[in-house]
């Protein structure tokens, strides 16, 4: 059996789901093959979206006409921005979710759309323009987008127990590897873990901190207008000294200290076995108590993410404050997986040297949701414009934290899953979720992917500050505005047509408007470099360039002398002799 | 995958002339080839070692060769060096034979720019290079010397990695907020900061000595016609480089020389007697006496001992506050008690104004080690305090790290582009577009 489509999107998690949605809405005919239909969208570690830097990107995601805010929106059960005591730039809107109705409203979106039909099944053999499942069916395309997560020969591991999967009671993708091996990239190994869920009856409440959301829900998408789910407190315990030697103790036992797991994992959202070595002196460990849902039967421990065996999981586990009697209901697991070297893609997510083949989300060596997410829409813009024979849509570092995030993933590489921080954008001030749909949803509506109701909102959103700001700045409003020590309630009687992220979008932009208008000269003497374009096939080997620079240079191939000055290792020398070459060359 | 193609550049490293000896440099990979191809033996490495050289059946010259293999050369490459005999035909004979053999004549600046591209040397120690070469006196070129040794680079570096100190730990706190993790209190941050204010502000103060001491100074000698400034000259440098005569107004134009005062070239001009004329020659050389007193960093004014201070001497010298009042003549007439007085002709009070001059000198310009010394390195740290300053009143007014963070880039990016840590184009140019070939 053959079938014909424009693009394949291979997976359905949160990069999937973005890939074959936004190709979808540009008016191509998608599939969408996936190993368990029921799977997609999945949260597969724990049941939020957003937090610090994490939640720009999904706010990037919705101005860019993407569905995970609208998703996430649809299955909120607390929402918090974080670091609120700060500016704009570094607040991160995250949102407590119901794991269930969180997969449920991404399969809904993704059901809507008539140009997408979702195959049942695992690929055996893939290449840019044909699919070959495990039944034997062939899919052909345009354009593929391999989103396969942790599946590719992934293992996973509790204590000495390994079983081979990518998540709990799914299967491996043994065989992709190879398929992407032979089509010349490198892979490498990486590993990330998950901690234990536990029965909620089992836990003493009366024992743990309450952590509330904020008062007024703030929504991810600009399509909504109400919070639909009730809202729900969330709890906070600690780990102990007891916790802590039970773990010391086992160390021998976790695959990752025992030697049995060889890949590298994160340092920043380490195992609870590597926070009690590594923060040896601390007495104590957060650990947030969240709901997987609002009927779900578990707990999630977010906090300590473990392969510790079930033995030592259940002393941990009931060492903490409320737990001494709690029953684990799944223990924790580490996954080890192959990725892609993502310095082997082009700014499109298209794999070099391979037309139409494009690789998004944890594959290429991230870590969450939202950054797979974020590349899902990036590598679905790119697939439908290679489709249509449009322009690559490449952001730039000083336009979204998903233009920092590829341009450092196929420039500098990844040795442990990639994860977005605020401190990777050195151009934050112009990134805060403030301006998002000023920014990029003109990109999103160039591409003709923006529906009208989407559109009227962003216009009449963009419109109203604009109006704001130019009254504040025309009356002595602006002035009292820039004070810092001002709260945002002064003015929201002078502005009630503005709603309070709005407006203290318009105090922040006047307040920081200096520091803003330095990093946009910064960033516009960087774009000279981004601006000088590095000939596909230009030879690195330079006068002056020494061998180590060359090798550097020829493995990322940067596009442009901007690109090259960011991949690590490449000397100032370096790059001024790249820039005597070209200029000389142009 | 090629190797990369660095070239082999050859050039004199000591000036074109007949002298005793003569050195030539050749560096990259074909340098040890081309010594070869000269000498028909290859030297052990870093062994100076006496060899002919031959070329198309010519002898060239009798030399010392000293090869050094890379990295262990002053570039960083392959680098071998010819002592040859102090003859410019000699000296081109050789060149022209390693370019036959496959070497370019080096651009300006070229070894140097080969040692900072492989890390050998920083920006300010290529630029030390410059001002070694350059030192008209000992103490200049140990001046030079510390900072070629990286006194100036050091303590640049020392304020630099602790602002990425205090930088990365408040990135840290954004990043982390939730975390219940401190990374640095407030007050750390605030001192390290105001610590490194200190620090950039004294490195900001050596740049007046810095500098003279660098260009070395210059002493104006004023005064009415007659005073007999153009006889202090010619006494001071020791030739008769000013025309004396009795007529006044011999001196017209600026006569300069430059002489050693306080361990520092300090350059001496002879200039107009002021007075009010006629004439126009003598006008222009009137205004550009007092325009050259203006630039100086010392005003030598002479009054003629016998005629006595004059209403005009009076009004001229509101006009130089700091001028140093030097009596001349004296054997004619004696100075006013507790002033300065000379005589030329007697030698008279010469002594006593040298080392009074010398002392001055020594006080006032002489920098330290590790001290700034051009423009560039100036504004430099002057952005970085400025950016420093700003952090400050940020953290004063309660902003958050990522305000505060960004005045701190800002610093760091100053001294960074100070040693070289990070470049951009222009200062490189800059840099590299000031040496001589060869060196």
């Amino acid at each position: 059996m053959t079938q014909q489509f424009d693009v394949i999107v291979i997976g359905g998690g949160h990069a999937g789901a973005e890939a074959a949605r936004v190709c979808a809405r540009g008016g191509v005919r998608v599939a969408m093959v996936t190993m368990l239909r029921d799977a997609i969208g999945r949260m597969s570690c724990n049941p939020a979206i957003g937090g610090l830097a994490k939640g720009n990107l999904v706010k990037e995601i919705d101005a860019l006409g993407g569905l995970m805010g609208e998703a996430t929106d649809r299955a909120a059960i607390q929402y918090k921005v974080l670091n609120r005591s700060k500016g704009p730039a570094v607040q991160g809107p995250r949102a407590q979710c119901d794991r269930d109705l969180y997969a449920k409203a991404v399969q809904d979106i993704l059901t809507d759309e008539p140009n997408l039909t979702i195959i049942e099944g695992s690929v055996s053999r893939l290449s840019p323009e044909a699919v070959t499942l495990a039944d034997g069916t062939v899919l052909h395309a345009r354009a593929v987008i391999v989103t396969t997560g942790t599946f590719l020969r992934a293992l996973m591991h509790s204590g000495e127990k390994k079983t081979i999967g990518g998540r709990f009671g799914e299967p491996s993708a043994e065989t992709l590897s190879d398929s992407l091996r032979a089509l010349g990239l490198r892979l490498g190994r990486l590993k990330t873990g998950t901690p234990p869920r536990i029965a909620k009856d089992s836990v003493d409440f009366s024992k743990l901190e309450p952590a509330p959301g904020d008062d007024v829900p703030r929504p991810f998408s600009i399509l909504t207008d109400r919070i639909a789910l009730p809202q729900v407190l969330c709890h906070l315990t600690y780990t102990s000294t007891a916790s802590h030697e039970l773990i010391r103790a086992n160390l021998h036992r976790a695959p990752m200290y025992s030697g049995q797991i060889h890949a590298t994992g994160p340092r920043y959202c380490p195992s609870i076995e590597d926070k009690v070595v590594r923060f040896a002196d601390k007495a104590r460990h957060q650990v947030f108590v969240e709901p997987e849902g609002l009927q779900h039967p578990w707990l999630y421990l977010n906090g300590i993410s473990t392969s510790l065996p079930p033995d030592v999981q259940d002393g941990v586990v009931n060492s903490l404050r409320g737990f001494e009697n709690a029953v684990i209901a799944r223990y924790g697991y580490a996954v080890e997986y192959d990725f892609v070297n993502p310095q082997q893609l082009e700014p499109t997510l298209q794999v070099r040297g391979v037309d139409g083949l494009f690789l998004a989300g944890q594959i290429n060596g991230t870590s969450g949701y939202e950054e797979a997410a974020a590349q899902g829409l990036m590598a679905g813009f790119n697939a439908l414009q290679y489709v249509r024979g449009g322009d690559p849509v490449i952001l730039r570092r000083d336009q979204a934290y998903s233009g920092v995030m590829i341009d450092d993933l196929v420039t500098l590489g990844t040795e442990e899953p990639y994860r977005m921080f605020t401190s990777r954008a050195e151009h934050r001030l112009l990134l805060g979720c403030d301006s998002v749909y000023e920014r990029l949803s003109p990109i999103a509506d160039g591409l003709g992917i923006l529906d009208d109701e989407r559109k009227r909102r962003v216009d009449a959103r963009v419109g109203r500050m604009r109006a704001a700001k130019e009254l504040a700045q025309s009356t002595t409003l602006g002035q009292l505005m820039r004070r810092h020590d001002a709260t945002f309630d002064s003015f929201s009687e002078k502005f009630p047509e503005l709603p309070d992220d709005e407006l203290e979008g318009v105090v922040s932009q006047l307040r920081y408007a200096g520091y803003i208008e330095r990093q946009e000269r910064e960033a516009a003497r960087v774009a000279q470099d981004e601006g000088l374009r590095i000939p596909r096939e230009m030879s690195f080997s330079l006068p002056g360039l020494s061998r180590e620079m060359v090798e550097k240079l020829s493995f990322v191939r940067p596009v442009s002398l901007g690109q090259a000055s960011r991949i690590s290792g490449v000397t100032p020398a370096a790059i001024s002799i790249l820039r005597m070459h070209l200029r000389r060359a142009s | 995958m090629n190797a990369p193609a660095i070239d082999t550049i050859v050039a004199p490293a000591t000036p074109l002339g007949r002298s005793a000896l003569a050195i030539v440099r050749i560096d990259g990979p074909l340098s040890d080839a081309i010594l070869l191809r000269l000498a028909s033996i290859s030297p052990e490495p870093r062994i100076a070692t006496l060899v002919h050289l031959r070329h198309d059946g010519q002898l060239l010259d009798q030399c010392i060769a000293t090869r050094y293999e890379a990295p262990h050369s002053f570039t960083g490459n392959d680098l071998v060096e010819l002592t040859l005999h102090g003859s410019t035909a000699l000296v081109e004979g050789v060149i022209r034979a390693a370019v036959d053999l496959g070497a370019r004549f080096a651009e300006p600046g070229e070894f140097t720019e080969r040692a900072v591209l492989n890390g050998k040397l920083d920006l300010v120690q290529a630029e030390s290079i410059a001002d070694v070469i350059n030192a008209r006196t000992a103490l200049q070129a140990n001046l030079s010397l510390a900072n070629l040794e990286g006194s100036l680079s050091r303590k640049a570096t020392a304020i630099r990695e602790s602002l990425l100190h205090v930088i990365s730990r408040l990135e840290a706190a954004l990043d982390f907020s939730e975390e219940g993790y401190e990374f640095i209190q407030r007050s750390d941050a605030r001192s390290i900061i105001a610590r490194a204010i200190e620090d950039a502000e004294a490195l900001l103060e050596t740049y007046r000595r810095g500098r003279a001491t660098r260009e070395g100074l210059s002493a104006v000698i004023l005064g009415r016609p007659n005073a007999g400034k153009s006889t202090l000259l010619n006494r001071l440098v020791g030739t008769d480089r000013a025309i004396v005569t009795p007529i006044p107004g011999t001196t017209r134009d600026i006569v300069r020389e430059t002489i050693e005062i306080g361990g520092l070239p300090v350059t001496l001009a002879d200039t107009a007697g002021l007075r009010e004329s006629a004439d126009a020659v003598e006008s222009i050389g009137v205004e550009r006496a007092r325009r050259a007193a203006e630039a100086g960093d010392v005003v030598l004014y002479l009054i003629d001992a016998s005629g006595g201070i004059t209403e005009e001497d009076r009004r001229e010298l509101a006009r130089w506050p700091d001028a140093w009042i030097v009596y001349s003549k004296i054997d004619l007439a004696p100075a006013p008690a507790g002033s300065i007085g000379i005589s030329v002709p007697n030698e008279r009070g010469i002594a006593e104004l040298l080392e009074r001059l010398d002392q001055f000198v020594r006080e006032r310009f002489v920098a330290a080690e590790g001290s700034l010394v051009n423009e560039r390195q100036r504004l430099a740290v002057a952005e970085c305090g400025d950016a420093l300053r700003a952090a400050m009143a940020s953290i004063d007014g309660g902003h958050d790290e990522q305000i505060i963070v960004v005045d701190l880039y800002r610093a760091a990016t100053a001294l960074g582009l100070l040693t070289g840590a990070i470049t951009r184009e222009e200062v490189f140019d800059e840099i590299f577009s000031k040496f001589c070939i060869g060196k």
